[in-house]
């Protein structure tokens, strides 16, 4: 009985994961598509050390989502760069656009990063509405903790999910323990 | 290269022992059972919670939850130490274990 509905339980809670997971994806591709207008700029001005005067300067470097289709696919960001063409020194424009390529680079990984944190935040904070607090606290809060440190360790996005799938499993398994052993505490003390 | 085996431990016992060396909490005990034994046992963290309550239950250990972490969405961690009982009875399961395992090489 009690093994019948932990198992129940928990496949409720694995579909309810997934089914959210498709959810918090959805939502967060029509925010991108709201901000697709938006562009990040990072400012960034150049001076010539030797002559001022034959400076590039650059006005901004910076990336920003494509009218794409797929907006939510961090890949389809571009770098764009602005800069006053008044210097004819092409190793220092080479330079200046490698860097702008390590900037966007960077930046894509942030990117999938926040993705992820947010979309695993925004699954496991639905979740923790039906659980208990102590299970809450103590075992969802670890999962999350783990997932967290899993994501700044740059994980793939599938591990990421698998995590996530386990941290609902498990918790609801718990909590038919923890529910079970309390209603069984209260009885033997009537 | 030694090969290292998987160890299948009872998880009451093993998270006893890790309490042994100081307080912690259930991620930050699954990790240092791990690291102990450099990967042989591995407590799975379904089982790791329900183990940690019932040496509560047991008096075997007691808890304390920190303050609020932004890193857990504002949830605190759950701290377990050992109690006096159950740092005795860690001591006795250790001797236990020793002499089970002495007696393989003694008779050798």
């Amino acid at each position: 009985m009690y093994d019948m509905l932990t198992v129940m339980l928990s496949l409720i809670g694995a579909v309810f994961a997934v089914w959210q997971l498709k959810r918090s994806r959805n939502d967060f591709v029509a925010q991108r598509k709201a901000a697709e207008k938006l562009s990040i700029w990072i400012h960034k001005s150049d001076v010539h050390l030797q002559d001022p005067s034959q400076a590039l300067s650059v006005t901004s470097i910076g990336t920003a989502t494509t009218p794409s289709s797929t907006p939510a696919d961090p890949k389809s960001n571009v770098i764009f760069i602005g800069y006053q063409q008044s210097h004819p020194d092409s190793d220092h424009q080479l330079g200046l656009f490698q860097e702008a390529a390590e900037l966007a680079k960077a930046y894509r990984v942030e990117a999938q990063r926040l993705q992820t944190k947010h979309r695993t935040d925004k699954v496991l904070q639905v979740w923790s509405a039906v659980l208990p607090a102590r299970i809450n606290n103590e075992v969802l809060g670890d999962y999350l903790e783990d997932i967290h440190q899993r994501i700044a360790a740059g994980q793939s996005r599938r591990i990421i999910s698998l995590r996530i799938v386990a941290a609902v499993f498990w918790t609801a398994a718990d909590t038919i323990g923890y529910l079970f052993k309390a209603i069984g505490r209260s009885k033997s003390r009537n | 290269m030694v090969h290292m085996m998987k160890l299948f431990i009872d998880h009451k016992a093993a998270l006893l022992q890790a309490l042994v060396a100081g307080e912690g909490y259930g991620l930050e005990l699954i990790d240092r059972v791990k690291q102990q034994t450099n990967g042989a046992i591995m407590l799975g963290q379904g089982r790791v919670y329900p183990a940690l309550r019932e040496l509560e239950q047991e008096g075997l250990v007691k808890s304390y939850e920190s303050d609020p972490l932004p890193e857990r969405g504002g949830r605190p961690r759950r701290y377990y130490k050992l109690t006096a009982e159950g740092r005795r009875a860690a001591t006795a399961q250790r001797n236990a274990v020793n002499g089970l395992f002495q007696l393989g090489w003694e008779a050798r």
